[in-house]
Order: C-alpha cells, then structure tokens, then sequence
C-alpha cells in the first residue's frame, strides 16, 4: 500500500511537469491523469466509500422539518461554523450560519426563533452558540 | 381602518393588473375571504403577502406550505411572530425562515407588506427571477439569505435601500454584471457573494465597508486587489480565491489587525509579498496559493503568533526563511525555492524571474486612510501600552531566557523592517507604523510563554480602549470555556479552547511532537521540554487544555482537511479539466498536509488524512470521548449518522444531484459505511459539469 501510494504520487507530479513542458500532449496527458485517477479510486475503495456516504450526507441541510430539529440536538447549530471560518464555510452552498430554523443568525440560541428581532451579537464572526 | 382601506385599494389595483403589474411581475390574485377574522391589520397583510407567494410557488416537495392556510399567520410553517418593535402589544411576522426547503418558484411583490420582517432565510431552494423592488418597504430587514437558488439578471439593486441590513447573502446563484460600488459604503457586517457570475473591478471604495466577513471568491473579479483595504479595520475574514485579479498586493493588509482570514489564491498576483503583512497580527489562515508571486517570503509573516497555515505553494519564491518550515502547516511546493523538493524546472523560473515585475504598471490607486481613522488615535496610547507590558514579562524572560536569544534575534529584524517601511509609507500610514513596531516584540514573546502570550496581546492592541479590555478579555475567556465545559462538557470546551488565546500555545507544542517527521523530531523534544513544564504550573486550567492537547493534533489535521476537503473534490474534475494545469495544482493542495512532513510522508499523506476522516464518522461514541475531535469534527459526523437512514430518499430528487458535487468535503468522513457504494457511481457523473466552472479562472494562467 504504500509503496504504491509513492508511485502515484509520482506518475500526478510526472503528469503536472509533463502538462507544464509540453501543452501538445494534453491528450496524453489527459490519458494518463483518467488512468491515475481511476487507479486511485480502485485502489481507495474505502474512500469511494467515503465518497458515496458523503454525498448521501449532503442532503442533511435539505432534511425535512422533524429530522432538522433532530439534526439540531445532535449537532451544532452553527454548520458553516464547523470550519471555526464562517467564511471558509461559505464556500459550500447548503450551508448556513444557523441551522435553528426562525433563529436570527446573530443568535442561535435555544428559543431564539421565539423573537427574530433578539441578537446576542453584533459581528457574524464572532457569534458562537 | 385606514391602513385596511389603503390596503384594500393595493388589493384592487393588484388585481385590475392580474396579468402584468408595475413591475411585469405575475401578479398573483388574492382575495381575502371575508370570514376571515385576522389578530390586527399587520397579520392580514402577511396573510396576503403570504397567499400570493404560496401561488407563486411552483414546486413544494416537503409540502412545507401545506399549513399555510387559513387567518393564524403565526402557525403556519417557516414564518416566526415576535411582538411588533413599535406596538409590542400586537403580534406581526418579524421572520420568514424556508432554509433547506427545495421550494421552487419566484418571490413576489406581496412581499413587501410583511413590513416588520427582520429575517428572511430561504437558503438551498429553487426560487428563481430577482429580489422584488417592494422589499425596500422592508425597513427592519436585518438578514437576507437568498444563497442557493436559482436568482439572476444583475445585482439586486433593491438591496442597497435596505437601512436595516446588516447580513447578505447572494452566494451560489446566478447574477451577473458588476457590483454597485454603493454596496461597500453600506453598513454591512457580512457580504456573502461568491459563486456567482460576476464580473467586475473592485472598486476604490471597497475599503469602506466595514463588514467583519466579506466572501467574493469564484466569480470573474478582475483588476486590482484594492489599497482601501486598508481601511477595513472590523475585517476579520476574506476570501477572493478564484478571480482574475491581476495586481501586486497591498502592503496595507498589514493594517489589519482584526484579520484572521486572508485568502487571493488562484488569481494573477505578481510581485513579491510585502513585508507589511506581518503586521497583521491576528492573522490565522494565510492563502496566497496558485498566483505568480516571486522574491523572498518575509520572515515577519511566519512570525506572526498566531499564524495556523501559511499556503503559498505554486507561485515563483525564490526564498523561505527557516520560520516558514516550523509553522504548524505550510505548502512551498512548486516555486523556485532552492534546496527544497517538488520545485519548478530551473528553466521555469530563470524565464519568468527574468523579467521584472513592476507594481507601478497595475496603475491602483493609492491608499488613502478613511477620514475618521481611530489608529491615530490609538497609536499615541500603543507606545505607552508596551511599556508596561515589557515591565510584565521581566519575570517571564528569566525562564524564557534559553528561548529569548532566538527571539530577540528576530525582533531587531522586525523593528528595522517597520523603520523603512516608516519613511517609505505617507504620513497618515506613520502612525500606523508606530503601532506596528511595537506588536512585532509581544508576536516572538507570544510563542515562548503562554501567560506572556496573554499580555503581549494586549501590548499588540494599538488603541487604549482594547488594551484595558483585554486583560478583563482573558479572565472571561477562562470563565467561558469553564461555564462552556458544564454546559456540555465535550463540544463547548473544545469550541472555546481554540478562541483562547492561552490554549493555542500548548497546541501547537503537543502538536509538534505528534509529527512523526524526523526533521521536526530534533526541535520536538527541545521545545516541548520548556513549553509545558511553564504551562502546567502557571495555570491550572492549562491542565485541561493539556488533556485536549493531544487531541488538538487529531483537530487540526481535522480542521484543515475541510479546508483541503473543498480541493480534494476537486481533484476529482483534473482528469477532465487535465487540459488546464492549474485545475490540476488545484487538485494538489490536498497534499498540503505531506509539506509539514519530509519527503517520503510526501507520498503517504493521501492515506492518513482518509483515515483521520474514516475514524470519526463510524465511532459515535469516540467523537464522546474526544472533546476536540467532536466540535469540528462532530458536527459532520453526528449529522452523518441520521443522514443515513434519510439518505435513501434524497438520492431520488436529481435536482440534489449537483449539491452533492458541491459539498463533496464529507465524502472523506464516511467510508466506512458500506450502503454508500451503491451511489458512489452515480455522483461521479455530475462532478465533472459543475466542477467545471470554477476551472473557467484556472486557464488564465498559462504563465505555468
């Protein structure tokens, strides 16, 4: 395993200098970045796996109400905050601030949806739950 | 009454417009049914705003609107009463929150009756069209959240009339066009538009806004990175990855003290990195990745105390200063670096080195500090506020004294840096400066003792007012993350540790000892040795950040692999987008965490931070045990767990299929489960389509 792992590694660096010396064998280049690549993900059945189940947990932010607030009492109520960058978080788009549904985003708090109009903070960045 | 009657006249002339009305809209027809018996004239208003969105939702899969009959507004699902702000004896709609409902339709001019809305949330849906012009009637709105939709034509323009807001966000839709300038002299705390078509120059004005968050990257932004930036003293995070800016960056970024995250890689930067930057000294993440900066990597930035992960692999350095290769995660690859692996072909970089790069030609403007600037102010105060913190750390330089020569080493580089720096800024930037130079003496004290840590950040904060703050800031940030742990004993600690500023010292000392590379081992057992020796007996709360330390080393490689998470999906599309190289280098940064080890670990990184995200996801009970691990890491993977029973039905909905693709960030948490194979074949499909527009930027740079 991991003697083959190096060899990857060096045929995508082989790849990338080859790319960057001649542009007239992009097709062959092409050829082999498909090769490396399905060799990876062959290799790695465990993260295809992975993959998969990632996808399938793309679809939490779009659950339904009753499993949202089941979602909320398992996890924080700040998923873009999960990367400790609300920015960085933004990069995803089924992401948002806060997942309390009605709660403003400056104060995701138990309750908080009972009245928009409360906030606990004034800067985005520094709002924690 | 008289609202009624008004109301009732709006009512017809909506109506007699049924087919077109002032603003082409398709104007909905509501009648309101006079059996109706409505709490007071606000909550009837909303019931037609309400009505006359439910008629222009198209698709409602979750049959959210179901419940939206009826006159008791207040139950109905997604919209949230509170006690009107003028009349708080009377109910009214002061939140609409739709997030995650896949609804699919388009917003109409009703809207704008829900007069006191403070909220509106509707993030991961299908609305389409714009923002309706009525909702500058909306004077409360604070939060705008429209991301994820199916929104084009220009920027909504309607949005500049709203006084009350403070949050924006547009990102992942499909305007285009450029940006009104007046979007950056709004009182805005976040602005939120990545991912959108826009194509525009930043504006001198940028520096004006005084967002704490502001997020533009994957659009088609051109021209200059803007010297106003300088200006933006409340930022605490940026992000202009992925343009086409094409500039030399601003040394004004080192006037930025609040700033954590400051990331233009994939762009066309030239010149070298100003040494300013290491002024900036709050700064955490550092992405300067994938441009076509050259020279010598200042020594001040990887200085900086607080400085997490410095990124500035394939660019065209020429030197690194030792610092850089003790920063607890940092990517040099492919630059002109000598003696360092995975460099550029000498060739490459004799070419592109060959020719000058001349900053004058960009033509950006100059900086021009804002009028009411509060740094002159503080300054003054910063002169006096390092003295007594140089008084402080007496005690501390006997101990530190074995680790104060290195130290002191580097502050006279520092200071002499902030000298010229002095005559070659203007006089407004003078002052600036005078602050400058005294946090670079708490930045080197910070690293070697955490209580010092604690009072060079005081000496570090320029103004007189955050300097008596934050001595009272460090005991609340005990008592926080003390009342945090009780509240919930394992995320809250977690959460709160890395915040203070004490805790970040024992991370990274745990940290490097963790790292099995022998080039890090040598100082490993060195600097250890002091740093928790000082650490356990001068805080007793140390202790239990000690205890999270070594989870803190899981944590990090943890936090930065959702960071690299983006990328490694990313690296899916290089085959198809192999024709572009930097779509491949983009596919590299995933291999980010191999350049914190020696050239073999090079080759295994791929592994190790597959199984880091394996172990979390399947292990429940782990995520218990581990405090750390569970406030990154627990919210993707307690999420995972129920998703998978709910999973099932989602994959059906194609529309999810390009989602998936987008947040491809959790694929590497959950491998262990088996279920997922199935659909593994499926989302391989749509990864190269959507992925593929982000590329659009990388072919620029053929410079590679």
């Amino acid at each position: 395993m991991i003697f083959q792992q190096p060899s990857k590694t060096e045929k995508k660096e082989e790849n990338n200098l080859n790319k960057q010396t001649s542009m007239a064998n992009t097709y062959s280049w092409l050829f082999l970045a498909i090769c490396a690549t399905l060799l990876l993900l062959l290799s790695s059945s465990p993260t295809a796996d992975a993959g998969a189940l990632g996808m399938e947990m793309t679809w939490i932010p779009s659950m339904p109400m009753e499993e949202e607030f089941q979602l909320d009492s398992e996890i924080s109520r700040r998923i873009l905050a999960t990367t400790k960058y609300i920015s960085y978080g933004a990069l995803q788009r089924n992401t948002v601030p806060c997942s309390r549904r009605g709660a403003s985003y400056y104060n995701c708090q138990p309750g908080a949806q009972a009245n928009p109009y409360s906030r606990g903070c004034s800067a985005i960045t520094r709002c924690r739950s | 009454s008289s609202l009624s009657d008004a109301e009732a006249m709006y009512v017809k002339q909506r109506q007699l417009l049924y087919y077109r009305d002032e603003f082409g809209d398709r104007g909905e027809n509501v009648i309101v049914d006079p059996s109706l018996a409505f709490e007071n004239d606000r909550l009837r208003n909303a019931y037609i705003a309400l009505q006359a969105w439910k008629q222009a939702i198209l698709s409602d899969p979750r049959n959210q609107t179901a419940d939206w009959v009826g006159s008791d507004v207040c139950s109905y699902t997604g919209v949230y009463c509170a006690p009107a702000l003028d009349i708080p004896k009377i109910r009214t709609v002061a939140g609409i929150d739709l997030n995650h409902c896949d609804i699919a339709g388009y917003l109409p001019e009703e809207l704008g009756l829900l007069l006191d809305l403070a909220l509106f949330h509707v993030n991961s849906n299908r609305f389409c069209g714009t923002v309706p012009h009525k909702f500058e009637r909306l004077k409360l709105l604070y939060e705008l959240d429209l991301s994820n939709n199916r929104f084009a034509g220009n920027f909504p323009e309607v949005v500049l009339r709203l006084p009350s807001l403070k949050f924006l966000d547009l990102r992942f839709n499909e305007f285009e066009g450029t940006v009104p300038r007046e979007l950056f002299d709004k009182d805005l705390d976040a602005i939120f538009i990545n991912d959108n078509r826009f194509v525009f120059d930043l504006p001198d004005n940028f520096g004006n806004s005084p967002v704490s968050v502001i997020v533009l990257a994957n659009n088609r932004f051109h021209g200059c990175i803007p010297a106003s930036l300088g200006n933006m003293s409340n930022l605490n995070e940026i992000i202009l990855m992925n343009n086409a800016f094409r500039s030399c960056l601003p040394s004004e970024i080192g006037l930025l003290k609040n700033l954590t995250v400051f990331d233009v890689s994939f762009n066309q930067l030239l010149g070298p990195i100003p040494n300013a930057v290491g002024n900036a000294v709050s700064l955490e993440q550092l992405n300067v990745a994938h441009n076509l900066l050259s020279g010598q990597i200042p020594a001040s930035i990887c200085m900086l105390p607080h400085l997490q992960n410095f990124t500035y692999s394939f660019n065209f350095f020429t030197g690194e200063p030792p610092a850089c290769l003790a920063l607890p995660a940092f990517d040099d690859r492919v630059n002109c670096l000598p003696a360092r692996p995975l460099q550029r072909p000498p060739a490459q970089c004799k070419s592109f080195l060959s020719k000058p790069v001349d900053c004058n030609s960009f033509k950006c403007k100059h900086f021009v500090p804002s009028p009411p600037s509060p740094s002159p102010f503080p300054s003054p105060t910063a002169p006096v506020t390092p003295s007594p913190s140089p008084s402080t750390p007496s005690p501390f330089p006997s101990p530190t004294t074995p680790v104060t020569p290195p130290s002191p080493s580097h502050s006279p580089p520092s200071p002499s840096t902030p000298s010229p720096t002095t005559p070659v800024t203007p006089s407004p930037s003078h002052s600036p400066p005078s602050p400058a130079t005294p946090s670079p003496f708490p930045s080197p004290t910070t690293p070697v003792t955490p209580s010092p840590s604690h009072s060079p950040p005081s000496p570090a904060t320029p103004s007189p007012f955050p300097s008596p703050t934050t001595p009272v800031t460090p005991s609340p940030s005990h008592s926080p993350p003390s009342p945090a742990t009780p509240t919930t004993p394992v995320t809250p600690s977690p959460s709160h540790s890395p915040p203070s500023p004490a805790t970040p010292s024992p991370f990274p000392s745990p940290t490097t000892p963790v790292t099995p590379s022998p080039s890090h081992s040598p100082p490993s057992p060195a600097t250890p040795s002091p740093f928790p020796s000082p650490t356990t007996p001068v805080t007793p709360s140390p202790p239990s950040p000690s205890t999270p330390s070594p989870f803190p080393s899981p944590t990090t490689p943890v936090t930065p692999s959702p960071v690299h998470s983006p990328p490694s999906p990313v690296y899916l599309p290089p085959p198809h987008s192999s024709p572009t190289p930097p779509a491949h280098n983009y596919g590299s940064p995933p291999p980010h965490h191999s350049p914190a080890q020696p050239v073999y670990p090079y080759l295994s990184p791929p592994p190790p931070p597959s199984v880091h995200s394996s172990p979390p996801p399947p292990p429940p009970p782990p995520c218990i045990e581990l405090p750390p691990p569970p406030p990154q890491s627990t919210p993707s993977p307690t999420p995972y767990l129920p998703p998978p029973s709910p999973s099932p039905p989602p994959p059906p909905p194609p529309v999810y299929h390009s989602p998936p693709p987008a947040s491809p960030p959790p694929c590497e948490t959950p491998p262990s489960v088996s279920p997922p194979p199935p659909p593994a074949p499926v989302y391989e499909g749509p990864l190269p389509p959507i992925v593929g527009l982000p590329y659009a930027s990388p072919p620029p740079p053929p410079f590679y």
